[in-house]
């Protein structure tokens, strides 16, 4: 009967990835397309055309989109992080008076769906001045309620409290604590929200369509998007640029593949 | 373990070097309110000398249609070294609503606009541009070909932007495959032999029965009835009527015609897939209106030089597109006068009429030009010799009647489009149930409860 | 004892560490909706005045925009095909890899893929996948013999391979966050079912499933609040050139946020009335998450 299983959840997961990867495939063998070619045959084999379309993209605005998709997504989950352990940090070593409050708050802000002010977020970027920078889509994502809720859950299984009054009587101040010694502590609930909130602000479409209106302040999937000038849709040279967009995101998530699980197993747990 | 931490410090100080280097790059757009040393992505030239004179006016361009923005501003900027244009690529769909939200929003608009024409009663209301007809511009509309002179116009006769080419439609098709199926590949022949749109379903029938089913005299039903619409000059709105049966209905019967005698392949205007079949063999005609030349036909047939030609199609010729450009008010005095040297330059002097002529095959409204009798015909190789100038540009715009303009002309634009592919993926879809649906889509879309929707 | 040192750690730490979340939530979460709530009683195109006009958007929605009530139907019927499947098949996932010993790495590797896969990419492939001339599918199914199908232009299927595309690239994403569950099971509990003779299927249903209904209350609100916002999917597919149809074929696949998008970003710059369709969208979305809310709290006083 086990045996059987096993059998069966092996095939089951080979099938199973099987589709998963198809799409993925065909999006790299479909970059080495030239685009008349790509819908005369199935593209399941590579073709040569691959250099020609990597530097069509590269001709066009490619490497501005990507330094603003890194810059914008580097600084999104670098602040949305910090700002987020903090309130996991004091939710679990402190006690002061709204704590339970705060915490439905914060729960509350999980579900609020951001992008739906962006009318009026526009309007609030306009009286900053900051419309023609990128700014807009990266204070969006600073107060995340995922990511709150997510250091809250994650610190309060797996930070031991003793540690922070251990330090607490060295006399480390709470900066100090919570920059050297608790920081080290929660790497994985860290490690793993920055990889989330990284891809969420990646591939982030709305906000980005909304904002970008020069040639300077494109992102990558905005920029992919216009690839097609208005009457010739060049597929090849699309594909390409999101092969190129994916290798980051592949980078880290094959490296970082076992702590994000980890990450996931002790934020999770407790949903 | 060892290859692992080697690649996440790589991916981290990639991070780090490009964060900076991005840092950097914004901080820098976001004070420089005249950015004069920047990169123009037209050309993707770099501009080496005009960082050093502070002379130079930088001024704005959006567009859609690179195939004419660069070769134009690249050939000015050569011209006029004390003049940047900086261009921002904008999607065909998104422009008017990221004009709007530009003004919404308190962003920059840039200093030319460029309007479409199915857009161009939206953008008069708007308010945002210089009335070209007063000075310095003073631009005298009676210059232009007179089917064309108003459409840009307000009522109360302010010139909000010069028309960037005429528009005039034809049909475009292989001559190798015309021969195969009609005898004759000669456009004259072809349209005698296709005199009426009842003819091409006669056709369409034969071409499917002698080649067993496998090719289509069009290729997508959006096109078709994009020709079709187009070519028809009745106005869409009266007053505050809105006469959608009266426009829809001929047009979406000859298609539901054409769909039930196979006549018309079931490919989507405007994807890949539909751009792909234009350099294979199973669709002979196109609705070609004179941008679609470069755009369409070049562009996904590279290698078909010699076998295209243009014919007169049975409605007759039409107008199909276009577009006109506008300097905003809110631009400063010099960057206006510099955009209005472009536009000057573009529109009525020789140079830039004949850098439009022989790099994008755009020909001007101004009637000026026309006096040389060499500027608009000529034989051209990739139609296998045909005069395609001498064509379009003599009897076909010499035909064309344009309705008025309409404030929702774009609205009843999606709307076919959306009718004709309901009509070309659901073989029972009739004519009744078809504008019955666009009658309903108006109501939904059109906010303005005072408008009687015919 | 020391009150003063105590304050310390019950005022000041806490409100330094927290401030910067909730100032950073008020200023740019919270406040757009507002102005948004506020927006919604105008007619504003963003050019010229705002003309106050009362609960006159509210009533257009509810009484005459059938565009509106449509793009709702087709978010809970996207949302149904695609989303039970989703988590139901992350859930088999995980539990078949938790048993794995080999190549457990590398199937959840793969099987997270398409997660990272830029929207964009997905929309192209897919379209790539379900022409109904060109595409991968029908031309497998002619090769059976079987007649194409008009995946992408018929309003009957489009929807499906919208939900398609949902299982396709969640189930990963559902699968990392019921494999973390699984393995934070003890495994003293699976022991003690071994030990009564419990079958593995049993096991499966009686505890692992139980045991993980925390996650799984999380991952269903969480893919609710996200289906209801689902936009880049159905776009990027619907969406590829200047004369595609809003909404895809017969607008089957226009979800709330595309209609919401369309209303104030796309077809016309309606900014009030595009804020009405918000704020009903925002009163929607934080209903149901209350309910899910409860449903959360309860589990925790259990």
């Amino acid at each position: 009967m086990s045996r059987f299983i096993k059998g069966f959840s092996y095939l089951f997961l080979i099938f199973i990835s099987f589709i998963s990867l198809v799409p993925f495939y065909l999006m790299l063998t479909m970059s080495t397309y030239k685009t008349e070619q790509i819908f005369k045959g199935l593209p399941f084999f590579p073709s040569d055309y691959l250099g020609t379309n990597i530097s069509t993209v590269f001709q066009s605005n490619f490497i501005q989109a990507y330094g603003n998709s890194l810059f914008i997504s580097s600084i999104s989950m670098a602040v949305c992080v910090l700002i987020s352990a903090g309130v996991g940090y004091a939710v679990t070593v402190y006690n002061f008076k709204y704590k339970k409050f705060l915490k439905t708050f914060i729960m509350l802000t999980m579900m609020v769906p951001t992008q739906i002010g962006i009318i009026g977020y526009m309007i609030e970027m306009r009286s900053f001045h900051l419309t023609n920078t990128l700014w807009p889509m990266i204070l969006i994502w600073f107060a995340n309620g995922f990511g709150a809720f997510w250091m809250i859950q994650f610190i309060e299984g797996s930070l031991p409290l003793e540690i922070v009054e251990s330090a607490r009587i060295d006399g480390a101040s709470e900066p100090r604590i919570f920059f050297q010694i608790v920081f080290p502590c929660i790497k994985p609930g860290i490690l793993t929200l920055c990889l989330l909130i990284f891809l969420w602000s990646w591939n982030s479409y709305l906000v980005p369509l909304v904002f970008v209106n020069k040639a300077n302040l494109t992102t990558i999937p905005i920029f992919i998007k216009g690839l097609a000038n208005a009457y010739r849709t060049d597929y090849g040279a699309q594909l390409a640029g999101l092969v190129l967009a994916t290798i980051p995101l592949l980078l880290m998530f094959v490296c970082g593949s076992r702590s994000f699980i980890k990450g996931l197993t002790a934020g999770a747990v407790k949903g | 373990m060892k290859l692992r931490k080697i690649l996440t410090w790589g991916l981290a100080s990639m991070l780090a070097a490009t964060s900076l280097a991005g840092c950097g790059n914004s901080s820098s757009n976001a004070d420089a309110k005249t950015p004069t040393g920047q990169e123009s992505n037209a050309g993707g030239q770099q501009n080496t000398s005009g960082d050093a004179g502070s002379d130079v006016t930088t001024i704005t361009y959006w567009g859609w249609d690179t195939n004419w923005y660069e070769p134009m501003i690249k050939a000015f900027e050569k011209d006029h070294p004390n003049i940047k244009i900086e261009v921002t690529n904008v999607a065909y769909s998104d422009y008017f609503t990221k004009i709007q939200q530009a003004i919404a929003s308190g962003s920059e608009l840039p200093t030319m606009v460029q309007q479409s024409c199915t857009l161009i009663a939206n953008y008069k209301e708007l308010g945002v541009f210089e009335d070209l007809t007063q000075a310095p511009y003073n631009v005298d509309p009676n210059k232009f070909f007179d089917f064309i002179k108003d459409r840009a116009m307000t009522e109360d006769g302010k010139l909000i932007g010069i028309e960037q080419s005429v528009s005039p439609s034809a049909i475009a098709y292989k001559r190798d495959l015309a021969k195969e199926y009609f005898g004759t590949d000669d456009p004259n022949e072809l349209a005698k032999i296709l005199s009426t749109p009842e003819d091409y379903i006669k056709y369409g029938k034969e071409v499917q029965e002698k080649s067993g089913g496998k090719t289509y005299l069009f290729h997508s039903g959006g096109a078709v009835a994009e020709w079709l619409y187009f070519a028809d000059s009745t106005d869409l709105q009266n007053g505050k009527t809105l006469n959608f049966t009266k426009k829809m209905t001929p047009v979406m019967d000859l298609l539901v015609q054409m769909r039930d005698n196979k006549v018309v392949d079931t490919f989507e205007n405007g994807t890949p897939q539909a751009n792909a079949t234009y350099a294979g063999d199973s669709h002979i005609f196109y609705p070609c209106p004179n941008w679609a030349i470069t755009y369409y036909i070049k562009a996904n047939d590279p290698d078909g030089s010699g076998n295209w030609g243009l014919m007169m199609p049975a409605t007759g010729g039409y107008s199909h597109g276009g577009c006109s450009i506008g300097i905003t008010n809110t631009s400063t005095d010099a960057e206006k006068a510099a955009a209005w040297e472009f536009m000057n330059w573009a529109f009525l002097t020789q140079d830039g009429v004949d850098v439009a002529k022989s790099e994008v095959e755009y020909y001007v409204p101004t009637k000026e030009f026309y006096e040389d009798a060499s500027y608009a015909s000529g034989e051209d190789p990739f139609f296998a010799g045909q005069d395609i100038g001498g064509f379009l540009y003599g009897e076909i715009a010499g035909s064309i009647q344009l309705p008025t303009p309409s404030i929702y002309d774009q609205t009843v634009i999606d709307i076919r489009d959306l009718l004709a592919t309901a009509i070309m993926s659901d073989g029972s879809m009739t004519v009744e149930k078809a504008i019955e649906k666009g009658l309903e889509e108006c109501q939904n879309r059109i906010m303005d409860d005072s408008i009687v929707i015919e | 004892m020391n009150s003063k040192a105590n304050k310390k750690y019950t005022v000041m730490w806490p409100t330094i560490f927290i401030a910067p979340f909730v100032i950073c939530f008020l200023i740019f979460n919270l406040y757009p909706i507002l102005y948004s709530f506020y927006l919604s009683f105008t007619d504003w195109s963003g050019v010229g005045e705002k003309v106050f006009v009362g609960w006159g958007n509210y009533v257009r929605i509810f009484t005459k925009d059938k565009t509106f009530i449509k793009s709702l139907w087709n978010t809970l019927y996207i949302m149904i095909l695609g989303f039970p499947v989703s988590i139901f098949l992350g859930l088999i996932i995980a539990a078949f890899l938790s048993n794995l010993k080999k190549f457990r790495n590398f199937f959840q590797t793969i099987n997270f893929l398409p997660y990272i896969t830029t929207p964009v990419a997905i929309g192209l492939v897919f379209t790539f996948l379900f022409d109904w001339n060109t595409g991968v599918i029908n031309r497998i199914i002619e090769a059976f013999g079987g007649e194409g199908v008009n995946w992408l232009g018929n309003a009957k299927f489009a929807p499906l391979v919208i939900g398609f595309m949902i299982i396709w690239k969640c189930t990963g994403y559902y699968m990392a966050l019921y494999l973390a569950g699984i393995t934070s099971i003890s495994e003293d509990i699976y022991e003690a079912a071994k030990v009564d003779g419990a079958s593995t299927i049993k096991t499966f249903f009686k505890i692992t499933v139980p045991l993980l209904r925390p996650i799984t209350v999380f991952i269903v609100l969480t893919s609710v609040i996200y289906a209801l916002q689902l936009f880049d999917e159905p776009n990027l597919m619907f969406n590829v050139s200047t004369t595609s149809i809003i909404g895809g074929p017969d607008r089957s696949c226009l979800t709330m946020v595309w209609n919401f998008y369309d209303v104030a970003f796309g077809s016309t710059a309606r900014l009030g009335y595009g804020s009405a369709i918000a704020t009903t969208l925002f009163i929607i979305i934080v209903i149901i998450s209350l309910i899910g809310m409860k449903f959360m709290n309860g589990k925790e006083e259990n």
